[in-house]
């Protein structure tokens, strides 16, 4: 059953579809959280609230459109909200790794990138790690998020090359240890 | 040629181009930016998925199992969000100068009945097989029913996936089984039924009403090989009564 046929089932009533839809989004969704906030806690919460907002809103899906479109788009609402507070906030902002528990700790070397990743896209603006997320860890391709930006692909690729140019720079800058 | 991050990045994405390749062979400072690029690409691209907590699914799971329950107790809260309306409608109505008379009583009354019905009809369609019973129970407990009720509980009687809804809708029908047209459905429904318990409960309420009408098909059954052994027996027993 497609993305879209499920959704369309629990818009008509049958909750318990939203748990094949929960079970198909929400690792995408956490780690999309995740990686563009660098905070465990809060992601926890927006991925639970993201869900419950899909459940609430069910009837707000338009029978035939991109499932994987909708969730996003809500997810991004969210995350757009978050960081206006967290900016209200800003001195309470202190993100924590967010290192896979799977990350083999034996391959040192695979840590070590893994952490320095972290770190790197730690210094991006909200918005360029968002829009790497996206693009990079999430692969929704140029065109979707042009879509949901409001904007061109053109225009998202450019930004796209820049963060991460901008993240080697970044990246490379590190200390090899931390 | 000068050759810029954003024209590396789209050749490590796969956009082969043959002059940045042919550059990249003779020029050493372009080969090392080319391969810091890479390694910041390969290290997002191996970057591994996080699990989902077990505590965010757990609280996920008891989120939908509330509004799964709020919405179970819908019909019955519409019901009353209907009739509260209509009081209200119907008490701005005499407040606005009209006095209410035993004509607008009674089309109050219907008007609310009517309500309840075309709930219940709707509770048989759509909802799970415990509240698909509850909705039978709930009609059986009338007085009277009208056509389209009548229709519906047939209707479940004889399409209703769940034996138990269409057991519960045959009991229900019982109550009205001195309506002709509950009758003639009861006996029609001998042919679609094919469970043992609602063929043989179908044949013992005919013949409690005396239906002669029900000869024909229990013949059929009778005849059917694919009929259990204690349906027919059942049947001979009916026809032997009703003849």
């Amino acid at each position: 059953m497609t993305d879209e046929q499920l959704m369309s089932l629990v818009k008509s009533g049958q909750l318990d579809f939203l748990n094949e839809v929960f079970s198909r989004y929400s690792k995408r969704i956490y780690n999309y959280f995740l990686k563009s906030t660098l905070e465990r806690d809060d992601s926890d919460d927006l991925t639970q609230e993201l869900f419950i907002r899909v459940m609430k809103y069910r009837k707000s899906y338009k029978d035939g459109n991109s499932v994987q479109f909708w969730i996003f788009q809500i997810a991004r609402n969210m995350l757009k909200d978050y960081f206006r507070k967290m900016k209200a906030h800003k001195d309470q902002f202190n993100p924590v790794e967010v290192m896979p528990e799977s990350v083999d700790e034996g391959d040192e070397g695979l840590v070590e990138r893994e952490k320095k990743l972290h770190l790197a896209m730690k210094e991006l603006s909200d918005d360029r790690r968002e829009l790497l997320v996206l693009s990079k860890f999430q692969g929704l391709k140029y065109e979707q998020i042009a879509k949901m930006r409001g904007t061109t692909v053109s225009n998202i690729k450019v930004q796209v090359h820049r963060t991460i140019k901008e993240l080697k720079e970044v990246f490379f800058e590190l200390p090899e240890e931390q | 040629m000068n050759i810029i991050d954003e024209q590396l990045i789209e050749l490590i994405e796969g956009n082969e181009n043959p002059e940045i390749r042919k550059a990249l062979a003779t020029d050493q400072a372009l080969l090392e930016r080319y391969k810091e690029l890479e390694e910041v690409m390969v290290a997002i691209d191996s970057s591994e998925q996080v699990e989902v907590p077990f505590q965010v699914k757990a609280n996920f799971q008891m989120a939908l199992h509330q509004e799964k329950e709020k919405n179970a107790q819908w019909p019955w809260m519409q019901i009353a969000a209907s009739v509260a309306l209509l009081v209200v409608g119907f008490g701005f109505g005499k407040l606005s100068g009209g006095s209410a008379s035993n004509d607008d009583l009674v089309a109050l009354r219907n008007e609310i009945q009517s309500l309840k019905e075309v709930t219940l009809t709707s509770t048989l369609q759509r909802h799970s097989a415990s509240e698909r019973i509850m909705a039978v129970n709930q009609i059986e407990q009338k007085s009277s029913v009208n056509q389209e009720l009548i229709s519906t509980l047939v209707s479940t009687l004889n399409s209703d996936e769940s034996p138990n809804v269409r057991y519960a809708a045959l009991q229900a029908l019982e109550k009205f089984i001195s309506e002709e047209e509950v009758r003639a459905a009861l006996v029609k429904s001998l042919e679609a039924q094919t469970d043992p318990l609602i063929q043989i409960s179908l044949i013992t309420i005919l013949v409690e009403a005396e239906e002669r009408s029900a000869i024909a098909p229990l013949k059929d059954i009778i005849e059917n090989t694919e009929i259990a052994p204690e349906v027919k027996q059942q049947a001979e027993v009916a026809i032997e009564v009703l003849t």
